[in-house]
């Protein structure tokens, strides 16, 4: 049994031995490196087996056997006739005839068979050649069939090599994917912190403004407080209550500079100080810092006019008439307090304004400013109430100084009564509107008109905020527009024909008043027809011009109606706050509540104002 | 299996140029020709050679003819071997064509078989069909075959028709895929250098330890004489159908592709001839020539 | 079944017994042993006085009056409904060569065939002379069974032919050669000696020697497979096996 269980090594050198002779070319890849060696050995062992015994010898033998088969058939008959010699002489002549033809026969047999024979020896020859070739072939695919070997090995290798920088790549990849998620993970966090500090940042700085506030609102109680302690103590003294009249003034100056630096702020309390003694230089002063302040910047100015309107965060609902008087000759058209709420000046028929100025309840004469040829439709302060600006009958419209009574400028241009002159936002600019259908944008120092705007409609009314020119029309129509472009920007719709505009302090809300004996409240930042109606029972809209106001600190509506009673609703609910009647004995034509809240004035068309508060 | 098939036909479709000479003492009426044949290496002598009894009638009396045999170099040649058997274990490297001398007188009673007919080599030729069965699977396949089966190999052999043969023989080759080939390998080692004809003894395809069996390992156990001691020169050849198998060649695939149409591997072991090659061994491995 | 086929060592144990036996009786049989080999096998030589009948095989069954009833089968073997395919193939087989005469096929040969075969029959034509009978007992490792192979030649050397053999069969052995699938007698090489040599062909004989070897175990009885296989073929070629070896074992 011991034979039987040949290693297999001792087999392949044998078998390499074995076919050393026949295949020496083999002997080398014996070893079993394809399974199949030993079949493509017996498979080309007997291709040259038959190609030696089979094929080569095909041809010849069929030639061969051929070639005998007539030579027997030759033979066979030659001896027939050699066997049978006829005795007949005729026949003889025929039988050499036979004879002749048949050596003939076989001289051709043997050129054939010298032939065949030189086509074996070529043949032969062809095929030495062919071996040598075979040989010399399979001596090639020896080589070749190393060279793949080595190429294969080399292969290998490479694949080997590739799987290691494989394996090292994706281990770099596992550590990046790592390092990455804990990348992640950190960001995460990051942004965790962030938030929370964020969130306490914000936390401090909602409790700063709180302190602030609180602090700033205890001092402007306190202060008012004061003030409002200093007039009811009813000092005697007309100058006493006059400086306490320009503290306030002063305070509000003060908060006019509030973002400025603290060295300033100690000038003006110097002012302050030297104002007990010279109102006049800090009112000058004033005056002089605030042309310089609005060269500079429109909005700041505006911003800072706005401040003293915060202070005031509480409008106070008039309750009763502190003073009636006839105050012209014929029906008033517009009443409008000063910024500084000390000054109320009154605009009529009789062509003339009158100014009033507001002290202790009383409304007291001040100046008389005439110059227009027809009746006066509109009047407006500018910020510093040093200019008086009016709309008249007579076609244009006329700015006066506080303490001149001819006019400084008029503005004339338009083609029918003027019904509407503002401030625009941009310094040295007033905007008008006309029965004309037009808007004009004037400038003051060129006393020119620099734009015109043609509208469709009357225009009843307009007010200006930054940028925009917001005009009412007799059409039922709001348009606001671009006073860079003198473009319309949008037409908010109204329900009749409106009579006034008016604008929160802080630009955000626009009521208008209407012939429907409706007002409206537009939201300006909501871009859309939301809007509030108010409405009250008894409220009737006297004429084409009535004006009604919003409250400075934008709770209140106030309107006077026909039948001679002030309405005045609440703006958050709607809802009629109050209605004083009874001191107007004909339509209301107009209204105006004091800057600080305290005042209200009505006029109507019967020549007579009264100044309303809550006390 | 492409290869295998074409292997299959390769063995089968054999041949061997054959030249037969009459042999001298023979009374002729006139010098005979030789007469030659490409003799098939998987058929008998006696059943192929019936054209050349044709042609040496033709210059011989009836009277003296008796029983035709053949000799070659003074060996009488055995009918009943396979003719490539005859041709690789005696004149595997002579000079073709194989030059056998036909004889028609002194039979030798004692050496070889009488063939009187045809029906002798069909007896012979399923005979050695059945002992193979025997040894591969204990005659189950052959018993189970119908006469007309058996007749069918039979007349693919005498007619020389290799699809018709190996449409029956086939069944012959299945064996259990588990078992991994046949019972035991029906196979024979020739011989010349004694007495005894041939080696037949039981040899399984596959050992007991499951490894499979080559023509090495089979030499090894019957005739180690016929591996080469490492280093030393070669002293046989192991010819199978004139061709020298690789000795890690699996022995049961052998058993199946070589084997003759009577399902015996015939294997030769031939003396190997240490003069220089003549022209002869040029002719029968051509690849020696290219040998550096 | 392993004890219905028999091993080599089997084979050779059996054979030593039948040695023994053998020189105690003074038969003769020796074994020869094989050059370079393990193998061997039993041999026997005797010489017989012999009948041949030389009458073609048919006419000798005809002759026979209790083969009647089988004419018609030994006219072909072709048409023996009785056997079994396989057997009959054989016997198709066999009796071809015993008779040497086929119609369908190679008639020329067959004819050259005749003509000898008639010659040598002629010759003996019912002479009984004296043959040199040469018997060889070898294991058959395909069929796992000994295998009887025989020669006879005359006294001058002479070989003699299948036919002949055959006709020294005695007749009622010869239909049972026939008929029953026990055996036949064939030329076949010696495989040990390549020598030319007839044969009772051994691929039945696991089938008969099966009964046998079960009766013989059921009993308990030891039984030498050898022995017991020659005593049922020998007599068929003349070779009687004495009963003394039996009653000795």
């Amino acid at each position: 049994m011991a034979a039987l269980t040949v290693k297999p090594f001792a087999v392949i050198a044998e078998s390499a031995g074995q076919a050393e002779r026949s295949s020496r070319v083999l002997a080398p890849m014996g070893g079993g490196r394809s399974l199949e060696t030993w079949k493509r050995h017996i498979v080309r062992q007997l291709k040259d087996r038959d190609l030696s015994q089979h094929l080569k010898y095909q041809d010849l033998f069929r030639f061969y056997t051929r070639l005998l088969e007539k030579t027997s058939l030759a033979k066979g008959m030659l001896s027939c006739s050699v066997r049978h010699p006829s005795t007949n002489s005729s026949t003889i002549s025929s039988l050499l005839h036979q004879n002749n033809q048949l050596q003939k026969t076989m001289g051709e047999l043997a050129y054939q068979v010298v032939e065949l024979q030189h086509q074996i020896k070529i043949k032969e020859s062809v095929l030495e050649e062919q071996h040598t070739r075979l040989g010399e072939q399979e001596r090639q695919f020896t080589g070749v069939f190393y060279a793949c070997q080595e190429l294969q090995e080399q292969v290998e290798q490479v694949q080997g090599e590739n799987k290691e920088l494989k394996r090292e790549y994706d281990a770099v990849l596992e550590r990046q994917r790592g390092a990455e998620t804990r990348l992640r993970e950190e960001k995460v966090r990051e942004g965790h912190l962030l938030e929370d500090m964020i969130l306490l940042k914000k936390q401090a700085a909602a409790r700063l403004n709180c302190r602030n506030e609180r602090r700033s609102r205890a001092r402007d109680a306190n202060l008012q407080k004061q003030l409002q302690g200093a007039a009811r103590s009813k000092v005697t003294v007309n100058i006493e209550s006059s400086s306490s009249a320009r503290t306030s003034g002063s305070t509000s100056l003060k908060k006019e500079n509030q973002d400025q630096d603290s060295t300033e702020r100690r000038h003006t309390r110097l002012f302050r100080s030297a104002s007990a003694t010279s109102p006049r230089i800090l009112t000058s002063i004033r005056e002089l810092f605030d042309r310089k302040r609005r060269g500079h910047s429109v909005c700041s100015l505006e911003e800072d006019l706005m401040c003293p309107v915060r202070i005031c965060l509480s409008a106070r609902v008039p309750a009763r008439a502190l003073q009636m008087l006839d105050a012209h000759e014929q029906g008033i058209n517009a009443v409008r307090f000063s910024s500084s709420s000390d000054m109320v000046a009154t605009g009529g028929t009789d062509r003339v304004i009158k100014l009033w100025e507001v002290r202790t309840g009383s409304l007291t004469h001040k100046a008389t400013l005439d110059g227009s040829t027809e009746g006066i439709t509109c009047i407006e302060f500018d910020p510093t109430g040093y200019k008086i600006l009016a709309a008249s009958y007579d076609k244009s419209a006329l700015l006066w100084q506080r303490d001149d009574s001819v006019p400084k400028l008029t503005l004339t241009g338009h083609s029918r009564k003027v019904t509407a002159a503002r401030f625009s936002s941009s310094p040295h600019q007033v905007v008008t509107g006309s029965a004309d259908r037009t808007v004009r944008l004037w400038d003051l120092h060129r006393a020119a008109c620099v734009q015109e705007v043609e509208v469709a409609s009357f225009c009843s009314d307009l007010v200006c905020c930054a940028n925009c020119i917001i005009s009412g029309h007799y059409d039922s129509k709001i348009r606001i527009w671009d006073s860079r472009a003198a473009s319309c920007v949008q037409e908010l719709p109204a329900q009749g024909k409106v009579t006034s505009l008016d604008l929160s302090t802080d630009h955000r809300k626009l009521l208008s008043c209407c012939r429907d004996d409706c007002l409206q409240l537009v939201d300006l930042r909501m871009w859309s027809n939301d809007r509030m109606c108010f409405r009250a029972e008894g409220f009737k809209c006297g004429s084409d011009s009535t004006k009604a106001v919003i409250s400075p600190d934008s709770c209140f509506l106030a309107a006077g109606s026909a039948d001679g009673s002030i309405y005045i609703w609440n703006a958050s609910t709607s809802s009629l706050e109050a209605r004083l009647p009874d001191k107007h004995s004909s339509s209301i034509s107009a209204v105006s509540w004091s800057l600080s809240g305290e005042y209200v004035v009505s006029v109507d068309k019967s020549r007579r104002a009264v100044l309303w508060s809550d006390i | 299996m492409a290869d295998d098939k074409d292997v299959l036909r390769d063995v089968w479709f054999g041949r061997i140029p054959t030249c037969f000479t009459l042999n001298q003492d023979e009374v002729t009426e006139r010098e005979a020709e030789p007469y030659y044949l490409l003799l098939p290496r998987v058929s008998y002598l006696t059943l192929v050679t019936d054209k050349v009894k044709k042609h040496f009638l033709k210059v011989m009396k009836q009277e003296d003819m008796e029983e035709m045999w053949f000799e070659y170099e003074g060996t009488p040649l055995k009918w009943h071997y396979p003719i490539g058997v005859l041709f690789d274990l005696h004149a595997s490297n002579t000079v073709l064509p194989w030059s056998i001398t036909v004889h028609f007188k002194n039979f030798p009673d004692r050496d070889l078989l009488r063939c009187p007919s045809h029906s002798v080599i069909e007896a012979h030729f399923m005979s050695s069909i059945k002992e193979a069965d025997a040894l591969k699977h204990k005659s189950q396949v052959v018993n189970d075959m119908q006469k007309k089966d058996h007749k069918q190999l039979w007349m693919g052999l005498q007619n020389d028709k290799f699809d018709q043969f190996w449409a029956m023989n086939r069944k012959l080759m299945e064996y259990p895929t588990e078992e991994g080939g046949f019972r035991y390998i029906p196979f024979r080692i020739y011989q010349t250098m004694s007495d005894r004809p041939f080696i037949q003894k039981l040899f399984r395809p596959v050992s007991p330890e499951g490894n499979t069996h080559t023509l090495g390992s089979l030499l090894k156990e019957m005739y180690p004489a016929a591996i080469p001691n490492e280093g030393q020169q070669k002293r046989y050849q192991v010819v199978i159908h004139g061709i020298e198998p690789l000795l890690e060649t699996p022995l049961q695939w052998l058993s199946e592709h070589l084997s003759h149409p009577d399902n015996f591997l015939h294997i030769c072991i031939v003396r190997r001839l240490d003069e220089p090659p003549s022209p002869s061994c040029l002719l029968v491995f051509p690849t020696v020539t290219s040998a550096p | 079944m392993s004890s219905c086929v028999l091993d080599k060592e089997t084979f050779r144990h059996c054979c030593q017994l039948l040695l023994q036996l053998s020189e105690q009786l003074g038969d003769c049989w020796c074994w020869v042993p094989v050059q370079d080999s393990q193998d061997g096998y039993l041999r026997k030589t005797a010489l017989r006085l012999v009948t041949i009948d030389s009458r073609p095989f048919g006419d000798q069954a005809e002759s026979s009056s209790e083969l009647g009833p089988h004419n018609s089968c030994l006219s072909g073997p072709d048409v023996q409904q009785n056997d079994q395919d396989q057997s009959a193939l054989i016997g198709s087989a066999n009796g071809d060569i015993i008779r040497g005469d086929i119609e369908d096929q190679d008639n020329k040969d067959n004819r050259d065939g005749d003509d000898g075969e008639d010659r040598i029959c002629r010759m003996c034509e019912g002479s009984s002379q004296v043959l040199q009978y040469e018997y060889h007992i070898l294991f058959s490792c395909s069929y796992r069974a000994p295998v009887l192979y025989f020669r006879v030649c005359t006294l001058e050397g002479r070989s003699l032919s299948l036919e002949e053999v055959w006709g020294s069969i005695h007749p009622n052995f010869r239909l049972c050669l026939q008929t029953s699938p026990f055996t036949m007698v064939t030329q076949q090489e010696h495989p040990l000696l390549g020598q030319a040599f007839f044969m009772l062909h051994p691929c039945r004989t696991e089938d008969f020697m099966r009964p046998l070897l079960q009766a013989a175990q059921d009993q308990n009885r030891p039984v030498n497979y050898v022995l017991t296989w020659l005593s049922m073929v020998g007599p068929v070629v003349g070779l009687d096996v004495s009963l003394k070896y039996s009653t000795q074992f």
